[in-house]
């Protein structure tokens, strides 16, 4: 059994490129688990999506073991935790698995939103925070003005921080040195009835579920009965073991303090939730982990296959993402403009992006999203609240009583020179002002309530261009709040396109309208007759546009060598056509139906 | 005897045209001297090709080929006529620019077999004539025009321009009344085009607007009159007189190209290299068709389109080696050849012929392309009437929206 003063359990938390990754494969690099020459980038991020956006989407953990100057032998259990708000449960789960956090700094940028939020979020969940100060080898690195902002700012002790250089392997010892001395050991009962947390589970197609979890107390070998508490799922162990790089070590027991996995011939995520508590089925702990809740999904969209034919391929391809993804949600839905397909629930827009993204390229589909929405509340007129995620669902006005949306508290962290227009972005957004904070003399902290289907489209797009890409942006949902709301139909050649439905606040519906129909009439082609575009609320038209009847299109010339170029235009054409849904009889692009993340033209 | 179209490309110019995107430009007479002798090395070489072949026209564009000296032009014609069966009564036409040939030049022209001139006039508005870049004025292109009928030439093109800056419709009607008086045989007429890597791209010009570009295209036919009529989107002809090589290119007929980005399109076998006049077999192993593709690329029914290089700085260093003047090359399949007969056919005002597909073909063009068909007939774009198919003015207005449903 493994001594439990000698196990560090640890995660580390910065805000989005500060670095936390790179130096996670140096702590991995200088322990020795891997060569220099195994090494990649980005040990931790082993979905190629990860890797190219330079983002952590699964969490993840590694053990190394580290020989500490006190002649000692440490094992060292980094649980890397994705970085986006999107995740923020998952993150709150793998914090909850470690018992100290590494905070990574950027010595040139100091603290931005997400650190704000991911330190807060460590310290709500009682870890001993260290700051290290992480680029100081770049020409602009400020790393006393850095301290400085940590201890003023956060509260936490920040002088005697490691300086380092994640990328070039500066200061690296002292950080390892630094975990050893100040992150506590875990102070669990081996002998207690087996109480495990769940951070997080993947599964594969041979050994079905992988579960990743923190003991807190007791043990878990093979042939253990275990319960999930939450989920009330049991069933047998058949493997336990540690996390190697990229690797599954399987060793005899796991033990209170350890963190590692277990297999149990488990068919599906679902029955393994994030922040599920593990325990044995015949002697029970008394108390679940705190903390758990089920995951709901924040934004919806319809997903189509491009091509008809092919749904059965998104719902095999959707069911096999589920697998490893209990996050995301689907269930069938009908377009009259769109065919077949699916509303799928996501946790955020970036979760949107990676689920489709996944879909086209791991599964090889050609897809056609309609634009993302939130979750209203619609309060009927006899008493019943439906939670609405598809705008067409919407009940007729006179059934309805009031509706209620989303609404999120949000943190920007923006210099000063960029307040006005943040300010004026938040407003424009339905922003209700709660206050602000200078953090120092050239940077303010805005706090703000907003409603999340005004951030879900390009709020992130806004904020970055509207203050030349130095605003930083963190939030957290609040709750729901009464709203008037309205949906908004998109009406193409005197036909609803159910798929172009969305649901406005009522004193954004003439504006909104406006722009989807300025929008549409640049991604309609123009037919052999006139197409009109209109945006109506309740019957009532609002807006409209007109794309012109097709005059001319004739290549006057075609000689012998003409005819290959020719030949590829015509191709390409066709490519076209092929990407186009019909909708009575106007060919609209599958681009178009995502028209409505893209109204905002300020920039 | 089968029959091919020869084009000999001459990428001279005096200056570059302000819309022009040919593969064209000035160059030193040095320059134009070696160009013709990798033309006619390049015309022996392929001979051993052609063989069985007799050439029933011939068509050298540019570029300006009037700019070179006769004499240049004269080698060309010597080494045609010593290595390819040039038949008596063969098409011969020459691109002439207004004031680049005299009547001297264009009866050594007369001499060398060429019994057609294409004039490039443009434009009868010396105004507009000086936006587009063009080095004449009208006056320029008249006396060139009464020196070829001097001289002797009875098949004259003249190509016109619509929508060129600041031309209207009145204009437009004006200068092609003007023409018609003159009685050419033949006209060409094409709206200008914007094209990018032109100066006209980058400049704000004060151009007609879609609606005005198709009325004075529609409008052609009720000038012309009965003299002339349509026979394909851009070309008007006096009955008989057709341009017999660019209905090649529109009929999908064999015709072989010589000089920078000069295409052809052949069919016959590359393997057996069409070499049954073994007296003319050369040895060199370089110079077989088929090296340029992979065994497994040869086509079951012979279909091949080639493109040569555009340098001209490469093509004068051309050494002898066939496979490095070729820059593209297509190794057509039996569905590229139907939806290319069909596209370019249709380009045609006779359209195509029911009964010839599926004698070319064995197989009813309404097998694959029935909904295209139909969807268009509807449309108002394409017509039947009985054997033929063809397009209506609307559908020659909107023809690539027809095309691509046929591709």
């Amino acid at each position: 059994m493994t001594d439990q003063s000698k196990i560090r359990n640890f995660c580390i938390v910065a805000h989005i490129d500060h670095g936390k990754s790179t130096l996670a494969d140096r702590i991995i690099e200088s322990t020795g688990l891997l060569t220099s020459r195994e090494m990649q980038d980005q040990v931790l991020d082993n979905m190629d999506l990860e890797r190219e956006r330079g983002i952590t989407i699964k969490s993840q953990a590694v053990r190394t073991v580290y020989k500490a100057k006190d002649g000692n032998e440490y094992i060292l259990n980094l649980i890397d935790t994705p970085g986006h708000v999107d995740f923020n449960y998952e993150v709150s789960r793998s914090l909850a698995a470690c018992d100290g956090a590494i905070l990574v700094v950027d010595a040139a940028q100091g603290i931005e939103a997400q650190t704000l939020a991911n330190v807060y979020l460590a310290l709500d969940h009682n870890l001993d925070v260290f700051p290290v100060i992480n680029k100081i080898d770049l020409p602009s690195a400020e790393p006393q003005r850095v301290k400085d902002e940590i201890e003023d700012v956060i509260g936490i002790e920040a002088q005697d921080a490691p300086l380092i250089s994640a990328k070039n392997g500066i200061g690296i010892d002292e950080v390892l040195e630094a975990v050893v001395n100040k992150i506590p050991a875990p102070k669990g009962d081996p002998d207690a009835p087996l109480k495990a947390l769940i951070f997080d589970s993947i599964y594969d197609s041979y050994k079905g579920v992988i579960v990743f979890c923190r003991l807190m107390d007791g043990r878990i070998k093979k042939g253990s009965q275990v319960l999930m508490m939450a989920t009330k799922a049991t069933c047998e162990v058949v493997e336990v073991g540690t996390f190697g790089a990229g690797q599954f070590i399987p060793c005899d027991e796991l033990s209170a303090g350890m963190v590692g996995y277990f297999t149990a011939s488990i068919k599906n995520v679902r029955d393994t939730a994030v922040g599920d508590t593990v325990t044995e089925a015949k002697n029970p702990c008394k108390e679940p982990c705190p903390g758990y809740k089920k995951v709901q999904s924040m934004v919806y969209c319809g997903v189509y296959p491009a091509d008809g034919a092919k749904y059965p391929d998104l719902r095999d391809a959707l069911e096999k993402l589920q697998l490893n993804d209990a996050s995301l949600n689907y269930e069938p839905e009908t377009s009259i403009a769109l065919g077949f397909g699916f509303r799928c629930g996501f946790l955020g827009l970036l979760h949107l992006e990676i689920v489709q993204e996944r879909l086209e390229r791991e599964y090889n589909l050609d897809l056609v999203t309609t634009a993302p929405g939130v979750v209203y509340h619609v309060h009927t007129t006899d008493g019943e609240m439906i939670e609405l995620t598809n705008p067409s669902n919407l009940p007729d006005p006179s059934m309805i009583d009031y509706m209620e949306e989303p609404i999120v508290s949000a943190e920007i962290m923006v210099t000063t020179e960029f307040i006005g227009s943040i300010m004026e972005l938040c407003q424009e957004r339905r922003g209700r002002y709660l206050g602000m904070e200078y953090m120092e003399e050239t940077r303010a902290l805005l706090k703000y309530e907003l409603p999340l289907n005004e951030i879900i489209y390009d709020f992130f797009d806004a904020l970055k261009s509207r203050s030349k890409g130095y605003a930083s942006f963190d939030y957290d949902l609040k709750g729901y709040e009464k709203s008037e709301l309205i949906k908004l139909d998109i009406l193409v050649n005197h036909e609803e396109v159910d798929a172009l439905s969305f649901i406005v606040h009522k004193d954004t519906a003439y504006e909104r309208g406006r722009k989807m129909c300025e929008k549409l009439k640049e991604e309609i082609p123009r037919h052999l007759f006139e197409v009109p575009i209109q945006a109506a609320v309740g019957g009532k038209i609002i807006a409209r546009e007109t794309v012109k009847a097709y005059r001319k299109d004739v290549l006057a010339k075609c000689y012998g060598g003409d005819i290959t170029r020719k030949k590829k235009l015509l191709e390409k054409q066709k490519e076209g056509k092929k990407r186009m849904r019909q909708v009575g009889n106007v060919e609209i692009p599958q681009a178009a139906f995502m028209s409505v993340l893209k109204l905002d033209d300020k920039k | 005897m089968r029959k091919i179209g020869v084009y000999i490309h001459i990428p001279f110019c005096v200056k570059k045209c302000n819309y022009c995107d040919f593969n064209s430009g000035p160059y030193s007479v040095e320059i134009q001297q070696k160009y013709v002798d990798s033309l006619c090395k390049e015309m022996i070489a392929k001979s051993q090709f052609f063989s069985c072949y007799q050439v029933d026209t011939v068509f050298i564009g540019g570029g300006t080929p009037s700019i070179i000296d006769a004499q240049l032009i004269g080698k060309i014609f010597d080494t045609l006529n010593k290595y390819y069966r040039v038949s008596n009564d063969a098409e011969i036409s020459i691109e002439c620019n207004p004031g680049t040939c005299n009547e001297d030049k264009l009866k050594q022209y007369l001499s060398l077999g060429i019994n057609r001139i294409s004039f490039g006039l443009q434009s009868t508005d010396n105004d507009q004539l000086a936006v587009l870049g063009r080095i004449h004025r009208y006056e320029d292109f008249l006396k060139s025009y009464n020196d070829a009928r001097s001289a002797g030439f009875t098949n004259i093109n003249v190509d016109l321009m619509g929508a060129i800056p600041n031309q209207n419709l009145e204009s437009f009607k004006e200068g092609l009344l003007k023409i018609k008086g003159l009685g050419p045989e033949h006209l060409s007429i094409y709206s200008l085009i914007i094209e990018e890597g032109t100066p006209f791209y980058n400049m704000n010009l004060n151009l007609a607007d879609e609606d005005e570009e198709r009325e004075m295209v529609h409008i052609i036919p009720s000038i012309l009159g009965d003299e002339y009529h349509q026979y394909e989107i851009s070309n008007y002809a006096k009955k008989g007189y057709e341009c017999k090589h660019n209905i090649k290119y529109w009929k999908r007929d064999e015709y072989v190209g010589f000089g920078v980005s000069a295409a052809s399109l052949l069919s016959f076998d590359l393997i057996s290299n069409n070499s049954h006049d073994d007296k003319r077999k050369i040895d060199n192993k370089n110079n077989k068709l088929s090296n340029l593709f992979d065994k497994e690329q040869i086509c079951i029914e012979p279909s091949y389109r080639f493109k040569n290089i555009s340098s001209v700085k490469d093509y004068i260093d051309y050494d002898g080696d066939l496979v490095r003047l070729n820059d593209e090359r297509e190794c057509l399949e039996q569905s590229d050849i139907e939806s290319e007969y069909i596209f370019l056919g249709l380009r045609m005002n006779e359209g195509v012929l029911i009964s010839d597909y599926s004698k070319r073909f064995y197989k009813n063009i309404f097998d694959e392309y029935d909904n295209a068909v139909n969807k268009h007939i509807e449309n108002g774009l394409l017509i039947r009437d009985g054997n033929q198919l063809y397009l209506s003015e609307r559908g020659r207005d909107l023809s690539n929206y027809v095309f691509k449903d046929f591709v």
